[in-house]
Parts: C-alpha cells; structure tokens; sequence
C-alpha cells in the first residue's frame, strides 16, 4: 500500500506547516518504539500501539495491538475500518483520514497534541460540572413549547374554523382536537351529540347562547306566562344560567335556592299580579303550608282551587260522594257477601303502571264485590246498571213488566189485585195490558225511590230528586281532583317504602270530604333543604318544576298545538273517573 | 453572615406563602358554589387568575435571575419568595381546579405544573444538601475543579513514566487503565455516581499479587487481555517480580492516589450533576407550562 503522511504543525501566530512523507509496506506500524511507520512521541502511545493493514480493495482496518485501544470517532475500539473523514485518536496525537489521490491509497493527516492541549484531552473533560452539552436546554424547553401551543390551541383552533378539518382531527385524534379542550364529561342525555362541540360551541369567545339549546328544545314549556309577566329574568335570560354542563353525567340543572328565592321570596316585586304565595325559604326553612287543589262548582262549571292544608274550615272536597274511610277500615272487619272482610289501603288504592301516582277508583273495580245494586229480594242476581241514572228506571220497568206480563205475583199488592190469569196462546185485552204497564211503572218508580233515595245509590251519592213532570232521579256529580298537588312531583314509588298511614290519616277519617294528605312538616321530618344535616337534602327542583307554563314555549311561541291536541283528546274520551 | 434563601428575613416568604394559602383554603371551605367546584365559580375564576399570576411571576425568575444590575430587591429574596410561592400555586391551582381532572388540557397544565414544582421541591433539597457535602470532598484541594483534573493527568503522566521503564506490557496495562477511565462520561453515570472499574480491579489485582507474592488466583476478565494465549495479568505480575520493589511501591502508591482521586472527582461530578440536572425538568417544563397555560386560558374562553 502507498500511503501519504501529511503531518500538520502549527507554529506560532497560526501558521500552519505540512510536512508530507510517503509510506509503503503492509501492514503500517504506528508506535512509540523506533522503527515504526508512524513514530508517535507520547507516553500514552504504547511501542507499538496499532498497525494499519489493507482488507480488499481500497479498504483499510486499523487494529490496536494493545489493550486500551485506539479512538475512533472519540469511541474507543479495537479495530474499525477506516473511511475518508474519520478520526483516529491515539495519545495526543489524532490522525485524519483524508481522501485519496495522486496515486496514494490512503492519505492520513497527522496532528501532534501539545503539552496544553494534551491535558484537556480525555479521560479528563473539565466540563464535567455541567450537564452534558447534548441535551440542550433550550432547544428541549422551546420544543416542548411549540408542540404544546400548536398540537392544543393552533390545531383546535383551525379545527373551528375549518369544520370539515375539526371533524375529521375528533374522528382520527381526539387528543389534537377542540376534544382536548373537554373540561369535563356532559350530561347523560346531551352525551350523543357530545363529540361536536360546535353544537353548543358556536361562536368562538361568545358564551352558549339560548338558540344553540333551543335547536333542540324549542317546544320546551316557559317558566309562566310571559305576556302577563312579561320579567327580563324570564324572557332574556340564559339557559346556561341555569344548565351548567361539563359537570359529569348527573350533573345538569343548579340546584341552589338562591336562584328561585331570588324571585319567590317576594314574589309581588317582580309580579305584582301573581297568586303565587312567597316563599321564605326551601324546605325546613320557612316553606309555606302546602295547598291543595281542590274542583269547586260555580256558575254552571268546574273550577278549580288551591286551598291551604292548614285552612281546616276550607279545607273540604265537595265531592259529592258519601265514604268514610274509617268504616272501611276497621280493623274488626266488615260485612260483604263473603262473610266479614278486614281491608287495607292496598284493596283499592294501587299504583298507576308508573308508580308515580295512585290508580283513579272504579266501582266496578273496587266497590262491587259488596256494594250490590240487587233491587229484588227473590231475583238477587238481577242488579240495575251503574254509572247512568236513566238507565236504572229504564232498567226497573222493563224487568217490572216483564214480571207482570209472565203473570208473576208481584209480592207488594198481591192482595189487593188478583192477577189475571190467561190460558196460554189468548192475547191479553187492551186494558189488561194497560194495567199490566201501569203496575210495572209505579212498581219500578217504588222500587226506584227506594234505590236512588235509601238503599244502594243513596249509600255512596248525594241523590237529587227531580218531581216534574214525572218522577226522576238524579245523581249529582262525583267531583274529586285527580291529583291535589297537580304540579308536585312528588312520586309515590320512591316512598313506597313507607307505610301509607305515616303520611293518610284514612283511619281516623269519617268523612268523605277529609283532604288526607300531610302537611309540610310531615315532609320535614324527613326532607331539608341543601346542606341540611340528618335529612333527605331536597332543593326547589326536586319537587317543583320550572319549565310548566301550559300556554308559552322557551321560544316564546304559544303552545296552541299542544293545547289543543290535549282539548280533543279530553273530549273524545270518557272520563276516568266512573263512579 | 451568611443566610440561606430559605431562611430569608426570618422566614418572610413562608409566612406570606401560608397565608395565601391559609385564605385560599379557608374561602375554598366557606365558598358553596351553586355547581360543582370548578374553575369557573368566581372563586374558581380568582384562583385561576391569581395562580396564572403567580406562574408569570415565577417564570420571571428565570429573567430576574439574569439581569445583574437590577436593584428590585435581593436575589436571594426573590429565590426565597420563588421557593414558597412556588409551593402556595401547589395548593391554589389544585383549589382552582375543584378537584376536576380529566384528559384534557386543562388537566394537562396541572400536571406540568405539579412536576415543575416537584422538580423545584427537589432542586430546593439538593441545594440544601449537596454544597455541604461537595466542600468535604473538595477538602485541600481548592474549590476549582480544574486543580483536581490537572493532578489526574499528572498521576498518570507519573504512572506511565514508571510504567514505560517497566516494559511495554506494563505500560500497556496502564495506558489501558487510563483511557479507560472516564470522567463525566454520561448524565446517567453522573447521576448514579461510580468510577471506572476497570482501575479498582487492577489495583485491587496488583495489591494481592505483591501482598502476598503470589500470583493472581483470577486473571481480569477482560478477553482483550487475553491476546497470544498469555494472560496478561500473570505476565504483569512476572514482571513485578522481576523488577525493582522500589518502582512496583511506587506504581502502586500513584494507583491508589490516582483511585482515590477519581473517586472524589466523581462525586464532585455527581454533586454538581445533581444539583444541576433538575433544572432541566425545571425549566423546560416550566416553558411546557407557561404553553398549556396560554392554550387552557384560551380554550376555556374560546368556548366559552
């Protein structure tokens, strides 16, 4: 191998002088001892420290002879082939493989260490007391940096404005989408629509406006009229004051008092007209007495009322029936046609399919199996309709001159009249017949009386009896609220747990008229208000809805559909109740 | 006299640092938000503001730090008052937060947060710790690390030269141990501490050769020594044997110094690397904050 040496010197004030040598011979030595191709005068060199050797065309390995090794690259090795630019430490001295030409294989440059520089050489690196130079700090910090503004707010950011860019970045990499701005998991019911936050998210630093909500929820009911309390409250506040979402799955409507007492407490200075009572405080803190709805009857139609539990002088439902609960549930048991019974509450009070609130009583039902509307002693399967007054005459004189036309005795006048008695196949004369008719509608009209105005009618209704023109009878209408708190919601269900009698007085109740519900310090032995110690925590909304006004939508718009779908619907069917 | 940044005035910044904690804590209890607590009650909007205040002003330390001339209060104060309120943020941004974490952004400034002031707690100890412990080590030998690493390459200028006139195998032997002995070689061996092996073992090698003029009872394992059949180590200790008892002393004497050497210029390393390499979590994941915080101050009011 021919081999060009080019030892680099540098004098003083920078000048640099080459001194070239040529080498030939395979392998070259390099060493400290004399005789060596490369002679380097070090102590750190050994005698002789390494050999270059030729390894196929154009390709040269350096291998170390000695144990500590050469440096190649600064990487200490035994041996490593040699490329142009590489360079090979040993001692001071560092040897540069420089491009070959002018018919060398290889040409090495060669750089002797000085005394100086030979003590900053390794193993000793004075900069020891800093961190490593590779890592720079600030290049690291500004990095991370970058990447955190540009992936969670430059990314997110063009995802807005760019829609079709911000769906695709939610549907490929949530965490570099506006997703990653998600303070917190929605409301159970908004979670479908959850993925989008432009939604509700619809204008950047503007806050969700009402149009975003009511997208979804226009035909939701206002808070009251807002013709008649026409409050900026009401018709200019936000949705979002009230709905707080990115609280978690529960977690939707604000459940402070604060935010209804603001305006019931005093209810006339915001609405002067309203009939509403103020309301102290919630719960356990100055709630007003509950009041019930009751149906009162004036001027030719129903209407209704709201009396306060505590007005006990008031307090009577008009309903037109005679029941007293007590008699019904003695404990000794009462008579029916099965022999003596013992009922409790559950014989005819059952939940309606929700369980929110109890089944409307049918007669049919509940009171039949002993309350019988057999008229005739010798005939007690034969018993007149109920439900229509008419009917019951109707009903008395066909069964009555049925009876007389078959000849039957009829018991009453028995003596006085003889029955006439026919040979089968001859017909009746005129005049028989006409007496027969005649007996049948005074027979019905007696034993009419005796039903509507004594014995089976009479027992549960209020009877009206009309003289003109002929003898009739009227019941007068069975008049009880479907429910006497309508707007609570209170849910039956959820308090099934405790016996009926802890809350309904029915068994000290003698008269029909009782309202048998509790008071509201019934409900405080259990509930109190927020943050109410050893009680059920209860706020406004647990048991009042906001949203209720039957007349006006969120969107200001009149429920007219709605209200007369409900209008048809009342009117097409019978009513429930079928006493 | 000399005060520690901790103890400055008497402890001034800790006492301000718990009361903004104390007050925080107190309106936190006291506050019954009509939600959740979260970062959006006005509580949560106050703490926000006030810890993305004092995020601000802590990174301003790192500017503070560097302007030489300034005379807006003490260095030292201003790393006292840096060091607790550093701690209070702890407790406000957690108080600001309500407790809500999720993958998120938001979260994602917590923790950046938290592990900066982590990273700070730690770099607090090694501050209190490590300057004690690297004067010791440093004991007779000045403070400049530079007096330590020339009497290194002189000790083994000194080797060599015994070495050399030893025989080559010698000389190779030691030239071995010298290069490979590394100093500050990698962040990891700084921090783990530790000196080359290779040195212990030979010294340890020759110690039991000449103390007992026998021959080693297990050659170093290295296979490069093992080069021709001949191990190395026998050869080496043929060699003391037949050579001056005066040159083996004193080889032996610049080993164990030049061991002993390296081993304090490695804790000395170590010390330094320690006291020096929490600064890296420190204040590039401050930076890292400092840009979660501008995309969670901005998300949040972005959709609002």
């Amino acid at each position: 191998m021919r081999c060009l040496l080019r030892t680099v010197n540098r004098r003083r004030k920078g000048v640099v002088v080459y001194q070239d040598r040529e080498l030939s011979g395979d392998p070259l030595s390099i060493g400290r001892a004399a005789g060596q191709d490369l002679y380097l005068p070090d102590l750190r060199v050994a005698l002789h420290h390494a050999n270059i050797v030729s390894s196929g065309a154009d390709k040269f390995l350096i291998q170390s002879t000695v144990p500590s090794g050469i440096r190649h690259n600064e990487k200490t090795v035994q041996s490593a082939l040699l490329e142009v630019g590489d360079r090979i430490g040993i001692g001071n001295c560092q040897i540069t493989v420089a491009p070959a030409g002018g018919g060398y294989d290889l040409v090495l440059e060669v750089k002797h260490g000085t005394q100086d520089n030979d003590l900053e050489r390794a193993p000793l690196s004075p900069g020891g007391n800093r961190a490593p130079a590779r890592l720079s700090l600030r290049a690291w910090a500004w990095l991370l940096f970058g990447s955190i503004l540009v992936l969670f707010l430059v990314v997110p950011i063009a995802g807005f404005t760019i829609p079709a860019l911000g769906n695709f970045l939610r549907s490929i990499a949530p965490p570099i989408s506006d997703s990653a701005w998600d303070p917190g998991s929605l409301n159970r019911g908004h979670r479908f629509f959850g993925d989008d936050c432009n939604a509700c998210h619809r204008s950047a630093f503007f806050s969700v406006r009402n149009d975003a909500c009511l997208a979804c929820h226009k035909s939701a009911p206002h808070h009251v009229d807002i013709q008649a309390f026409p409050l900026p409250s009401l018709t200019e506040g936000r949705c979002a004051s009230c709905h707080k979402e990115h609280h978690g799955a529960e977690w939707f409507v604000r459940q402070d008092e604060d935010l209804c007492l603001d305006c019931h407490e005093e209810i006339k200075s915001v609405a002067e007209d309203s009939k509403l009572l103020d309301v102290p405080g919630n719960i356990g803190e100055g709630h007003p007495e509950l009041r019930a709805t009751l149906i009162t009857h004036a001027a030719g139609k129903e209407q209704s009322k709201r009396v306060s539990l505590d007005r006990k002088a008031e307090l009577k439902e008009r309903s037109n029936l005679y029941f007293p609960h007590k008699t019904h549930l003695d404990r000794q048991g009462i008579i029916s046609p099965d022999g003596e019974v013992v009922l409790s509450c559950a014989s005819c009070h059952a939940p309606d399919p929700g369980g929110r609130r109890m089944a409307p009583i049918h007669f049919e039902e509940h009171c039949h199996r002993c309350h019988k509307l057999t008229f005739e002693f010798d005939d007690p399967r034969r018993e007149v309709p109920h439900g229509n007054a008419p009917a019951v005459l109707e009903a008395l004189k066909s069964y009555y001159a049925l009876r007389t036309l078959e000849g039957a005795y009829l018991e009453s006048d028995a003596a006085a009249s003889p029955p006439s008695r026919q040979r089968p196949g001859e017909r009746a004369s005129t005049m028989l017949r006409r007496e027969a008719m005649d007996r049948a509608a005074s027979q019905a009209e007696v034993v009419g009386k005796e039903l509507f105005e004594y014995r089976a009618c009479a027992t549960c209704h209020q009877v009206h009896a009309v003289a003109e023109p002929f003898t009739r009878w009227e019941i007068k209408p069975v008049r009880i609220a479907e429910a006497w708190f309508p707007k609570a919601r209170f849910d039956h269900e959820q308090h099934k747990t405790i016996a009926c009698k802890n809350c309904h007085a029915a068994a000290r109740s003698e008269e029909s008229e009782d309202v048998l519900v509790p008071g509201i310090q019934k409900c405080e032995t259990c509930h109190g208000g927020l943050g109410a110690e050893s009680r059920v925590e209860s706020t406004c909304v647990s048991c009042h809805g906001f949203h209720v006004s039957k007349k006006y939508a969120m969107d200001g718009t009149v429920i007219r559909a709605t209200a007369e779908k409900r209008r048809n619907r009342r009117e097409s069917t019978p009513p429930p109740r079928d006493f | 006299m000399h005060v520690s940044f901790l103890a400055y005035r008497r402890f001034e910044y800790l006492k301000y640092s718990l009361a903004l904690i104390g007050l925080s804590v107190i309106t936190y209890a006291l506050h019954d938000p009509s939600v959740p607590p979260n970062g959006g009650t006005w509580l949560g909007y106050t703490l926000g503001t006030v810890g993305a205040a004092l995020i601000f002003w802590l990174l301003w330390f790192g500017v503070r730090k560097r302007q030489y001339h300034s005379h807006l209060g003490q260095l030292t104060g201003w790393l006292s008052a840096h060091v607790y309120l550093g701690f209070a943020l702890l407790v406000i941004a957690t108080l600001h937060c309500g407790f809500q974490f999720d993958w998120n952004v938001h979260t994602l400034s917590y923790v950046l947060m938290v592990l900066v002031i982590i990273s700070g707690m730690y770099g607090v100890f090694t501050y209190a710790y490590y300057p004690a412990r690297l004067t010791q080590n440093r004991a007779d030998m000045g403070i400049r690390p530079m007096t330590m690493l020339r009497e290194v390459a002189d000790l083994d200028r000194r080797c060599l030269k015994i070495a050399d006139q030893m025989g080559d195998k010698v000389h190779q032997m030691i030239l071995r141990s010298i290069e490979r002995t590394k100093l500050g070689a990698s962040l990891w061996r700084n921090v783990l501490g530790g000196v080359g092996t290779i040195l212990g073992d030979l010294t340890d090698e020759l110690k039991s050769d000449v103390g007992r003029s026998q021959l080693p009872l297990r050659p170093l394992a290295t296979p490069i020594m093992q080069q021709g059949g001949e191990m190395t180590v026998m050869y080496v200790a043929n060699q003391f044997a037949s050579a001056g008892a005066d040159q083996v002393k004193e080889l032996l004497d610049l080993i164990n110094a030049k061991k002993a050497l390296v081993t304090r210029v490695q804790d000395d390393l170590r010390y330094h690397t320690l006291m020096s390499v929490w600064r890296y979590f420190h204040v590039a994941l401050s930076i890292a904050l400092l840009a979660a915080l501008i995309a969670h101050v901005v998300s949040v009011f972005f959709y609002w």
